[in-house]
């Protein structure tokens, strides 16, 4: 029972452990709160028992309810959001593991168990690939471990003395042959811990040497995983639902900045700018970015950013070379880039990254599209001041006029609506009169929108949204007087826009946490962040390629905050004390995390093994080319049926492959079996007696052959009925066999002398009348 | 010695995932799938490394096996030696491998030994309870281990031919029986003893005991004496028995096997009680001289279980020459026969009734 009871607590922990992993993985904590009770009973209940209290039919009836739930919500989950397949899947492991916990142990269906916690770990991988699901999972692999071990032993207990696994009291545990009775089970522990070693490093040694960047998307979407949520940035605003915002401290992104007198290490506040939101739909209540942007603007005027090998990576400087302006260099570490949006300061003019891809940017709100890769992204991105002209661009009167244009279309929403009316009410309180044609300075505009909102309104995480018809803004405004940053801005940008004023709203972070020990700053998901940005004419300096200054009175975006500075302020304040030294430093593991293995890829794979003196170019470049001749691609929606019938043609040739590979190695095994049958009766008549050998071949011959699983002495002794004289001849000739074959005896020559004469004393008295006649 | 790797489905399947998991790494790129890849590949290396290694230092071997008993179980012991200096073996299972054919004699005979240690030698045993009677022959003996993980299971095998010896079941038989054989010899007029017994003549008067049968007072003596006395008689002696087997062609196997349990509880019977017993089976032209040794007891029961089954028997053709003056009993599965007369005979239906006692009587 103490085997047993090993295998449970090890079985157990391997599947709690499994548990938070997957947990994790798919921020399923609640979920992990209500699994957590049944599997710690299961774990009581069947501390000391083997057989399950609860019946057979009814764990069936579990099993197959399960099943069937699932292929229902597949079913419906592959129409609507395919990515949630691996997290209906995950639920129905977990699903299956509670109910198999409740099982009676027999080997059969704990090895179930143990191969379904293998499998939620496994889910847990395809689903993230955080730090804290490395952990569950890193402490998961030795529980597993020590419990297929446990489990090992537990079977074959179970198999030799019946369902208790309990010795009967008249067999003995294995004793030493000197009698003292010691089971050594700890050993068991150092053994599983040499193994966890062996195979960690082995796991280390195929993850360094495994060709990265070859053979991706080869097979399509397999494996692709979810890259997860921890991102609070989005690109579009909804003002509706209830809820509270999330202030998750989950780090988002690290930022290094360097000014023109080199690293910026201030804690000032730095607005990263994401996504640019100018049009409002009152229909569905949302902000989002106008279409016409989308498509007739940026088609033909957004430049691409393509990594064209001009500007080279630069490890621990910015690549970009020096600048007459005052620019800022910022080099992001994104960790987990879910969306097309890229962040920087300011307003972006150069970017580089290590892989060729191509990067969007638009010259009207200054936003980077890279539409390719999610995951782990980084890059430096070099950035002017908003307040300063670009030359090509902000001088270029027909794209501005053609926004501006296009900008009259997209406020006609508000320009007649009790917003306008709000917004005359404000200006007026402020000792301004807003009069149709006599257009009011929008800097000042903007000005006193963002103070009033300032004073007048406070902050607060919990989402609300008017319970009729109301536009949420108007309800904001005139009701409720209290929102989050989204509430706020798009507030502003309303007033603005309803006066005939350009405002957009932008989305990105807002961040004034620097690490010390990182030297850069540190975005969380809580300082996600949206603000205003108005168009104002002001004379402004412009500064050419050459430096040369000149002052010119151009239209710029100028950013307003409308959010009350107080909160930001605390939202923005690191926590103190203990926690927030834990908090530091868990962030500091999982960057690191994230940059040495996450991120782990081509290039520092070959700087890895050019550093160990392994060449490596040649075998990479061979899987390259087969990675391109096997290369299926992503392949676009209309082609999905063509797509999964080459597939099924290619899995069934695999399979047909892989069949024909078995059989000849089943053949092959058979072949070598019958020649070890072969060898091994050819050993047997090799006796180191020869007469044995002979007697064997003359008793066959006389219709005495030895019968399937007669040992050979007791086929001697049976001849007795024939002639005991043969029979006594027989053994004598048997036993000195026996002698040399089983205990290692070397027959001497009188020994092999008395048996021929044995043998031939049987050939006389099998044949006498051939003798009589010799 | 053979040594054999085999790959059963769990190491099929996780050679399936594992291959999964790399196809899905490459695929994905996914670093962490990269890592459990690696994993896996390393587990299977370890595997099939560790269990060879285990297995290859592992010297087995049967001991010498007593003759069992049909319903008893019996012990067959094995040792195990490991040569190996740093490694231990765990989970070893140990079978023992039938080569004939058809209707076992006793269940698959297996046994495990959870741990040995490097350089031990531990011993275990195997418990199994024959079900027939007759020559158990084993030949090999299977030491094999799927630890650590399952994946692949190595066995070592060695050849090892032994012949073990199943006697048939000996039941409790009741006193009865013996008895009857006693009043048949003394009817006979073969018969008579200076004991004290049960039997027919008178041997002495003494006095009356509290629970005395009232028919045994001596009603005259008592008048004489003025006090009860019961009279007391011989005993009918049997000193040597002869157990006659007869097997009817007409009757199963199963039938023959009732016959032959009936004759070795009869003999193991009579033995117990200082009777010399002899077997008689004329069909396999067995008769042994009698004995009343336990060496010729168990004689006896090793003729018994070494005799072919009942069906392969020829059919007897001679007569019974049966006359010594022992007594005679026949056990028999057919029609009684004529050519014994002062034998009692026993056919296969009376066996429970009048052979064979219940289990309370004979209860501790």
């Amino acid at each position: 029972m103490m085997h047993y009871r090993r295998y449970h607590l090890w079985s157990t922990l391997a599947v709690l452990l499994a548990l938070c992993a997957e947990a994790s993985a798919n921020y399923a904590g609640a979920r992990l709160v209500i699994v957590l009770p049944f599997i710690l009973g299961a774990w009581w209940v069947f501390r000391d028992r083997v057989v399950s209290p609860v019946p057979r039919w009814l764990i069936n009836i579990l099993l197959f309810s399960a099943t069937g739930y699932v292929f229902f919500s597949i079913s419906r989950t592959l129409q609507i959001d395919p990515e949630r397949t691996v997290t209906v899947l995950a639920n129905y492991l977990v699903a299956l593991i509670v109910i198999k916990s409740f099982e009676s142990r027999t080997p059969r269906d704990q090895a179930q168990l143990l191969i379904l916690t293998g499998m939620l770990a496994i889910a847990a991988v395809l689903s993230s690939i955080t730090l804290i699901v490395a952990i569950f999972l890193f402490a998961f692999a030795p529980a597993l471990l020590m419990a297929i071990m446990h489990f090992q032993i537990f079977t074959v207990l179970h198999r030799s003395f019946g369902p208790a696994g309990r010795p009967q009291p008249e067999i003995l545990d294995a004793e030493p042959a000197s009698g003292r009775r010691r089971l050594h089970l700890h050993d068991l522990g150092r053994l599983s811990a040499v193994c966890s070693i062996i195979i960690a490093l082995l796991g280390t040694g195929v993850f360094l040497i495994m060709p990265r960047g070859i053979g991706e998307t080869d097979f399509g979407a397999l494996a692709r995983a979810r890259a997860g949520s921890t991102v609070g940035f989005s690109d579009v605003i909804r003002l509706t639902g209830d809820g509270i915002i999330s202030d998750s401290p989950s780090v988002v992104a690290e930022v290094e900045i360097f000014g023109r007198d080199g690293r910026i290490t201030l804690q000032t506040q730095q607005y990263f700018r994401g996504a640019v939101l100018d049009q409002y739909d009152p229909g569905a209540r949302r902000w989002q970015r106008s279409r016409i942007l989308s498509t007739e603007i940026d088609d033909r005027q957004t430049s691409r950013l393509d990594n064209d090998g001009r500007t080279r990576w630069q490890e621990d400087r910015p690549p970009f070379g020096r600048s007459a302006r005052a620019v800022l260099d910022q080099r992001v570490r994104l960790f987990n880039k879910t969306t097309a949006h890229l962040f920087a300061l300011w307003r972006p003019t150069n970017i580089a990254y290590r892989e060729s891809d191509v990067v969007y940017l638009s010259p009207v709100d200054w936003t980077l599209i890279r539409p390719s890769r999610s995951g782990f992204v980084e890059y430096w991105v070099r950035s002017v001041p908003s307040d300063e002209g670009v030359p090509g661009i902000d001088d270029d009167s027909e794209i501005l006029s053609r926004y501006r244009a296009r900008h009259r279309i997209l406020s006609r929403g508000f320009r007649d609506g009790p917003i306008r009316d709000h917004a005359v009410g404000v200006l007026r309180e402020y000792g301004i009169e807003f009069t149709p044609d006599d257009p009011l300075p929008a800097s000042r505009v903007a000005g006193i929108f963002e103070r009033y909102l300032r004073d007048n309104f406070s902050y607060s995480l919990e989402l609300q949204s008017p319970t009729d018809d109301t536009d949420p803004i108007l309800w904001f405004l005139t009701e409720r007087r209290e929102g989050h940053c989204e509430h706020f801005a798009s507030a502003m940008a309303a007033m603005c826009q309803s006066l005939d004023i350009p405002a957009r709203i932008v989305t990105g972070f807002l961040t004034s946490e620097f690490d010390q020990v990182r030297q850069a700053y540190i975005i969380r998901q809580r300082h996600a962040h949206a603000w205003v940005e108005v168009e104002v004419l002001e004379s402004v300096a412009v500064i050419d390629e050459d430096g040369e200054e000149s002052i010119r009175e151009v239209l710029r975006w100028r950013r307003f905050d409308p959010t009350p500075s107080g909160f930001l302020a605390d939202l923005n304040r690191p926590d103190g004390g203990l926690r927030g030294w834990m908090r530091a430093n868990f962030d500091r593991l999982e960057q690191a995390w994230i940059l040495r293995v996450v991120a782990f890829d081509s290039r520092a794979q070959r700087q890895f093994l050019e550093d160990a003196g392994i060449d490596a170019i040649g075998p990479v470049q061979w899987l390259q080319s087969i990675s391109e001749r096997i290369q299926v691609g992503v392949v676009p929606t209309d082609r999905r049926a063509e797509f999964v019938q080459r597939m099924v043609d290619r899995i069934i040739v695999t399979a047909l492959v892989l069949f024909g590979l078995a059989a000849l190695w089943f053949a092959y095994r058979q072949w070598r079996r019958s020649a070890r049958s072969h060898r091994h009766h050819a050993a047997n008549s090799r006796s180191r007696v020869p007469a044995y050998t002979r007697m064997l071949k003359l008793l066959r011959r006389s219709g005495y052959r030895r019968p399937l699983g007669i040992p050979p002495l007791a086929h001697a002794r049976s001849l007795a009925v024939v002639d005991p004289d043969i029979a006594g001849a027989a053994v004598r000739i048997t036993d000195l066999h026996y002698a040399c074959r089983y205990n290692d005896h070397t027959p001497t020559e009188a020994q092999l002398h008395a048996a021929e004469s044995d043998l031939t004393l049987i050939r006389s008295h099998l044949n006498p009348s051939r003798n009589n006649h010799a | 010695m053979r040594r054999r790797y085999h790959i059963h489905l769990s190491g099929i399947l996780f050679t399936g995932v594992t291959v999964l998991l790399g196809i899905g790494a490459i695929n994905s790129q996914n670093n962490l799938l990269f890592l459990v890849f690696g994993v896996c590949i390393g587990a299977v290396l370890v595997s099939g490394i560790l269990s060879g290694s285990m297995m290859m230092g592992l010297r087995i071997s049967r001991l010498a096996v007593a003759d069992g008993i049909v319903g008893v179980p019996l012990r067959i012991s094995y040792s195990v030696r490991s040569k190996s200096r740093l490694l231990a073996a765990y989970a070893i299972l140990i079978r023992e491998r039938h080569p004939a054919p058809g209707d076992p004699i006793t269940p698959p005979i297996s046994t495990c030994i959870v741990k040995v240690g490097p350089g031990e030698r531990v011993r275990c045993r195997a418990l199994v309870t024959p079900v027939r009677r007759g020559r158990l022959m084993l030949s090999r003996v299977e030491a094999s281990s799927s630890f650590p993980f399952g994946i692949i299971r190595k066995s070592v095998s060695i050849d090892q031919p032994a012949e073990v010896l199943v006697l048939p079941r000996v039941r409790p038989v009741r006193d009865a029986i013996f008895e009857s054989l006693a009043a048949r010899r003394l009817q006979h007029g073969l018969a008579s003893s200076s004991k004290r017994g049960m039997g027919d003549d008178f041997w002495g008067l003494r006095e009356y005991a509290p629970g005395d049968s009232a028919r045994l007072i001596a009603w005259r003596a008592a008048a004489r004496t003025g006090e009860l006395v019961v009279r007391q008689h011989t005993d009918a002696p049997i000193s040597r028995l002869r157990v006659i087997l007869l097997f009817s062609p007409a009757r199963n196997d199963q039938d023959h096997e009732r016959i032959i349990e009936a004759g070795a509880s009869i003999i193991a019977a009579g033995i117990d009680r200082d009777i010399a017993c002899m077997l008689t089976i004329p069909q396999a032209n067995l008769n042994t001289p009698a004995g009343l040794s336990p060496s010729h007891r168990h004689a006896l029961l090793r003729g018994l279980a070494q005799l072919p089954t009942g069906t392969t028997l020829a059919q007897r053709t001679a007569p019974l020459h049966l006359e010594d003056d022992a007594a005679q009993i026949i056990v028999t599965d057919g029609y009684p026969p004529r050519d014994a007369p002062r034998a009692r005979v026993i056919t296969l239906e009376q066996l429970d009734q009048q052979v064979f006692a219940p289990a309370a009587e004979h209860a501790p």
